[in-house]
This record gives C-alpha cells, sequence and structure tokens, in this order.
C-alpha cells in the first residue's frame, strides 16, 4: 500500500525543485545577456519573461520549508522528474514566441531535446533564427548533458544531494561525496569546452574563412551540441554546412569525450593504469568497430560510395554520431533514409546501444551491454560444465568487481525498459502509417536521445508523434526509475493511505 | 513587406523569363535532394537564398549555403511569414570573384541575396571525401539582400518586466528568509 505523500513531502519536494529553478534562472541570463549585446530585442524580451518565470518557480520552492532536512531517494526522484519536464517546459517559451515553431507543442518538443541532448528538431527556418535563440538551444543541451542537478549540487550543499544525483541516473562516485563529484564534472566540462570551444574557433577562422566571431559562434555553439552529445547545430544542414574534413575530426574527438564516463575522464587524467580492461571501454571499442563495419559492408552493398575514402569518412561520422548519441550529420535526412539494409541496422544497432553509463550520452549504455554479455557467457559456462561447478565471473570498472545476480538483474530490467521504449515509438510511428524501417530508426533516434532523422521529425509530424517522441526523449534521458517514481507518487496522492 | 512582395514577382518572372536554353537546366532543389545521385556531376541550375557564413578558404575559393525554400522572400520572425517546414538547403562553392559583388549572406537580421547558381552537382565526390554540393560555373544575383528586423511585443515586454519584478521579490524574500534561518 503507498503512503499518502503529507504536505512536508510536497514542501520538501518544491523547495529542492525551488533550487534547480533558481539555478536554472541564473542560466537563462546567459542567452539574455546574449540577445542585448547582439541588438536583438525581440528575443530579449522573450527571455527575460523565461527568467522570471524560472525565478518565480525558484523564489516560491525556496519559501516552501520542511521539516524533515533529508530527501529520501522517492522524494529525489520525483524532483528530478520533473525537473526534467518544467525546465523544458518553461525553455520552451522564448522558442514559442520566436514564431519559429507552430505552436506551444512545438516549441516545448525542441526545449525537451535540447535538455534531454537528443537534437531532433521541429523548427521552422533555422537559418534566419537569432543567435541568441540558437545560444540557448545549445545551453539547453549543456544544462542537460552536464545535469541541471549538477550545477545546483555544486552550488548548494546540503543534505540527500546523494538522492538527486543518483535519480538523474549517474552512478558514479569520483570522490567520497557527491558534491566534490559534481565539481569535478564541471571542472571537465569547462577544461573541454575551453579547448574545444578553441581549436574550432582556430579551424573556423583559419581553415574555413569564417571571420573571427562567426567562428567562435560556431565553435561555442558546435562544442555544446557535440561534447554533450546533443547534435542541434546553428544550420540546418548539421555538420554537412562546413564542408571540412579537420572540423568532423575536431568534433569527433568532442563526441568521443561527452561518450565517455566522467570516472574515465578521471582516469585519463590521473593516467591511471589498467583502462584497457575497464569493461565500458572495451565494450564500446567493441561495439563501436562492430556496428562500423556492419554499416560500411550495407553502403557497399547498395552502392552509395564506390570508393574506399569517402566510405570510410561518411560511415565513420555517421556511426560515430550515432554511437555517441550525437546526432550531426554530414548527409541530408534525405540520404539517410536511403541506408537501408545492414547499413541501417548498423545505425540503428549503434543509436540504440548508445555511450558509457555516467556520461552525457543516451541508449542502453556500454557498462550494460557488457555486462549482459558476460551474464550469457557465465549462464553458458553453467550449463556446459559439470553439475556444481561454481562459476565467478568479475570485471573491470575502477577496480575487480563480482557480477552478482543483484547486478546482472538491475542490468537486464533496463535493458529491456529500453527495448520496450524503442517498440513503443515504433509501434506509434507504424500507426500513423510510417515504413517499418523509418519508425523504427525514428522511434530509437528519440528514446535513445541520438537525434538523427530520416526525415520524419520535422514541424509537420503528426501530434500523436510529437507528443511520443517527447515522452521517449524524457524517459530514455532519466532511465526509467525517476519517472516510474513520479508515476508511482501522483498515484499515491490520489489513492495512497 | 513590399520588397518581399516585389522579391517574389522577380522571382516568378525570372523564372518564366529564363532563356530557353537555361531553363532547362534549372531544377528545385527539394527535387535534387529527393534523388541526388540522378544528377550527379550534371550541370545543374538553382535559384535561392545564400544564408550562413561565407568562407573565404586559404585555396581562394568560398563556400556557402543556398536555401531553395519560401523564407528566402519571406523569412518567419520579419512579419508575414509562416511556417512552411524546415529549410531546404545545399552548400555550394566557387571562385572568390564570383562572390565580390554579392550583399552578405541570410541571417536573423538579414535577408540574404537571392541568385542563380549555375554549376555542377558533385555527389559523393571522391575528391572531397564523399561530400555533396553544387560546384560553381556562374552565379547571378537576381535580388540584393536587405536588413530585417523581429519587431518587438511590447505586451511580451510589458508581462516580462512585470514578473521579473514579482520574481526579484520572491527570491529577495527568500534569500531573508534564509539569513534569518
Amino acid at each position: 500500500m503507498l503512503l499518502k505523500p503529507t504536505l512536508d513531502d510536497l514542501n520538501l519536494i518544491g523547495h529542492n525543485l525551488g533550487r534547480v529553478m533558481t539555478v536554472t534562472a541564473g542560466a537563462g541570463l546567459l542567452p539574455l545577456v546574449w540577445a542585448i549585446a547582439e541588438h536583438e530585442p525581440a528575443p530579449a524580451s522573450a527571455f527575460l519573461l523565461m527568467v522570471a518565470v524560472y525565478a518565480i518557480l525558484g523564489g516560491a520552492g525556496l519559501h516552501l520549508r520542511s521539516q524533515r532536512k533529508h530527501l529520501s531517494w522517492s522524494h529525489g526522484m520525483v524532483v528530478v522528474a520533473l525537473v526534467w519536464l518544467l525546465v523544458p517546459a518553461v525553455g520552451a517559451i522564448p522558442f514559442w514566441l520566436s514564431g519559429h515553431f507552430a505552436g506551444y507543442l512545438d516549441a516545448f518538443f525542441d526545449a525537451m531535446s535540447g535538455i534531454t541532448t537528443t537534437g531532433l528538431t521541429v523548427a521552422n527556418d533555422l537559418d534566419h533564427m537569432a543567435t541568441s535563440m540558437i545560444f540557448w538551444r545549445h545551453l539547453l543541451h549543456f544544462l542537460g548533458g552536464q545535469g541541471i542537478i549538477i550545477a545546483a549540487l555544486s552550488l548548494f550543499a546540503g543534505a540527500g544531494v546523494a538522492a538527486l544525483y543518483h535519480s538523474e541516473g549517474r552512478d558514479e562516485h569520483i570522490f567520497p561525496s557527491v558534491g566534490s563529484t559534481a565539481r569535478f564534472i564541471w571542472l571537465v566540462s569547462v577544461v573541454n569546452a575551453l579547448l574545444g570551444v578553441t581549436v574550432l574557433a582556430i579551424i573556423g577562422t583559419a581553415s574555413l574563412g569564417f571571420d573571427v566571431g562567426r567562428s567562435i559562434f560556431h565553435g561555442i555553439t558546435i562544442f555544446m551540441a557535440a561534447f554533450d552529445t546533443g547534435g542541434f547545430s546553428p544550420q540546418s544542414t548539421s555538420m554537412a554546412y562546413y564542408h571540412s574534413a579537420l572540423y568532423e575530426a575536431a568534433t569527433s574527438i568532442l563526441m568521443v569525450a561527452g561518450a565517455l564516463s566522467f570516472g574515465l575522464h578521471y582516469a585519463l587524467w590521473r593516467r591511471q593504469r589498467h583502462l584497457h580492461r575497464n569493461i565500458e571501454a572495451r565494450t564500446l571499442l567493441i561495439t563501436f568497430f562492430g556496428t562500423l563495419i556492419i554499416t560500411q559492408i550495407g553502403l557497399v552493398t547498395l552502392g552509395l560510395y564506390d570508393t574506399v575514402g569517402p566510405l570510410t569518412r561518411q560511415s565513420y561520422f555517421q556511426v560515430l554520431s550515432a554511437h555517441t548519441g550525437t546526432g550531426f550529420a554530414t548527409v541530408p535526412s534525405s540520404e539517410l533514409a536511403l541506408w537501408g539494409g545492414l547499413a541501417f541496422a548498423g545505425m540503428a544497432i549503434a543509436m540504440a546501444l548508445g555511450g558509457m553509463a555516467s556520461s552525457t550520452a543516451g541508449g542502453v549504455k556500454a557498462l550494460r551491454i557488457g555486462l549482459t554479455a558476460k551474464a550469457i557467457v557465465a549462464q553458458v559456462k553453467k550449463v556446459l560444465l559439470p553439475e556444481g561447478t561454481v562459476i565467478s565471473t568479475r570485471f573491470w570498472l575502477n577496480g575487480p568487481k563480482d557480477l552478482s545476480s543483484d547486478v546482472v538483474q538491475g542490468v537486464m530490467t533496463a535493458t529491456l525498459l529500453y527495448v520496450a521504449l524503442y517498440l513503443v515509438g515504433a509501434g506509434a510511428g507504424l500507426a500513423v502509417g510510417l515504413p517499418l524501417q523509418e519508425a523504427v530508426f525514428e522511434s530509437i533516434s528519440a528514446a535513445a536521445n541520438v537525434g538523427l532523422s530520416v526525415g520524419v521529425t520535422g514541424p509537420g509530424m503528426p501530434t500523436l508523434l510529437k507528443v511520443t517522441y517527447i515522452l521517449q526523449m524524457w524517459a530514455g534521458r532519466l532511465e526509467f526509475l525517476a519517472v516510474f517514481s513520479l508515476f508511482g507518487f501522483l498515484w499515491a496522492t490520489v489513492r495512497g493511505r | 513587406m513590399m520588397r518581399r512582395l516585389l522579391a517574389a514577382i522577380t522571382l516568378v518572372l525570372i523564372a518564366v523569363a529564363q532563356p530557353a536554353a537555361a531553363a532547362a537546366d534549372d531544377i528545385d532543389l527539394a527535387d535534387l535532394l529527393a534523388d541526388p545521385a540522378a544528377y550527379a556531376d550534371a550541370q545543374v541550375a538553382l535559384v535561392g537564398e545564400l544564408i550562413g557564413d561565407y568562407g573565404f578558404r586559404p585555396d581562394g575559393t568560398v563556400w556557402t549555403q543556398l536555401n531553395d525554400d519560401p523564407y528566402a522572400t519571406a523569412p518567419l520572425h520579419a512579419a508575414g511569414g509562416t511556417p512552411s517546414g524546415g529549410n531546404v538547403g545545399v552548400g555550394i562553392v566557387g571562385d572568390r570573384s564570383m562572390f565580390h559583388e554579392l550583399d552578405p549572406p541570410g541571417r536573423f537580421d538579414r535577408v540574404g541575396p537571392v541568385v542563380r547558381a549555375v554549376g555542377v552537382w558533385r555527389y559523393h565526390d571522391d575528391a572531397r571525401g564523399g561530400e555533396s554540393y553544387l560546384e560553381l560555373t556562374d552565379l547571378e544575383p537576381i535580388w540584393p539582400g536587405y536588413p530585417i528586423q523581429q519587431p518587438l511585443s511590447r505586451p511580451v515586454l510589458i508581462v516580462a518586466i512585470g514578473l521579473a519584478a514579482i520574481a526579484v521579490l520572491l527570491l529577495a524574500g527568500a534569500v531573508r528568509k534564509q539569513r534569518h534561518r
């Protein structure tokens, strides 16, 4: 029997929501300042409105007081699930007022796509969009990828922060305290930002011939979309806009950095040994090259690329983008739709598997894939070896660990939930009349927070699909538990005792 | 409004009045993108707005994007444009001399020049790692670019200022409360 939440529960949740909203209001000042600096008065007024709404929600939440000081796990889960709904709901206001979206639902779709680092878009006329508005789209990637909660944790020390941290789908403790871990994540991000933007801006100026200001603009936006494995682009033609292998190479490095867990970043910074034994790194390498080979065989079979050079460059970039969950493309969506057969299979599998746990990438995650494979091998051994043989399965993740049945159960549950989520979206696609391949591709892209499209996602997409993809992006990013907790909380509010 | 109307009329007149030889090669970009392989290495002509950036590369070429969509004459935020879907664009490249006389490319604050771009459609070009783009042989300006501005909505501004004032009071109250505890 679920217990009905008390007023004290609601106050505790409201207070913590208020904290996060206040931090988000602070982040919202950045596009406001940008709009003022760029002489974009209409977007500036829209951003002022957005910041005001965030701040009102924040201020109202901070006024709520609870008898309890500690957030329980269930409170944390509910807060996080609500944060990931409220932030895009308010963040959609400037998009809605920009005139580039057919209505609020479309604006909300893009805001949800931004915060969940998906990158699917239903924007009209992106190429004439205000630079401050584009910056806000990409900043949503950054906030979502680095974790709004992480930002709040870095600023507000307090009891029960671990509940919030884990509710956002992060399992990693790089340092003993969650606050220190949060600050390390920001340190990694800032260092990568400085390096990434500088390198992209230099390439933009020296190689692509953009003026310095525009090179920096492209550098900032592309960095945020690549490192946070988001996929929004300042131009409608995505990475094909740049026509530069060098720019693609620099972006590839950022995409890989974004798909690595922050624990692995820490290990790399500390030049720790045993990196080659890390189960996630090994799994990611195997699945990346596996899906790359599958895709390449498919493309050769289709006869889309005649020679090795183009085949390698185009397949490498698209598969890397899919596997890291970024969603950049160097081919138009109409052409991606022609990647049938094995090329489709390679891309779909790459998207579905995703990057590392506790990274900015979505999908099932390399850790779960690796552990699932180990569990299957152990099961096969159990069948083949003499009865009564004790089989101990170990794996390496920041040290040697035993593969317990609890871990296997958790991994299998999450994997099954992802598969179910992919199927639900594909079913919705089929329901509105999409061909199977397109329905599956787009559904995986939304649920695994990738953002590649074969042309289905767009302003003219049926409302059913927009709503389905919004829910998929939200559930996929939060890895289900927080979402289920919110539904349970609402149920308890209505039917609990 | 008048300028956009004139631009639209001009585009229609050009489409109708083009010499027969040139008209044979004129295609919609949407058609080209729907079946890009069919036009591989063919001479084609596209009409559209130059948008984004002019990338003046060290090798003497300029890369930019050409959009063939309704927003070339009616951007959404500049009073009157209606949502008509995503942009339809493609990369074009030509010699630096072709771009000397052109206005800056289109962005939020301006409509870029509308041009007739004639060139060879390079599809999955081996020499450029499989990129697809239009290699220009001629770039003919049709209509110059012009500045645009999104009108400021006074109701939005008034509501925003009002809510911002409430937000400041609420946050100040919360901070005061925190200090008292």
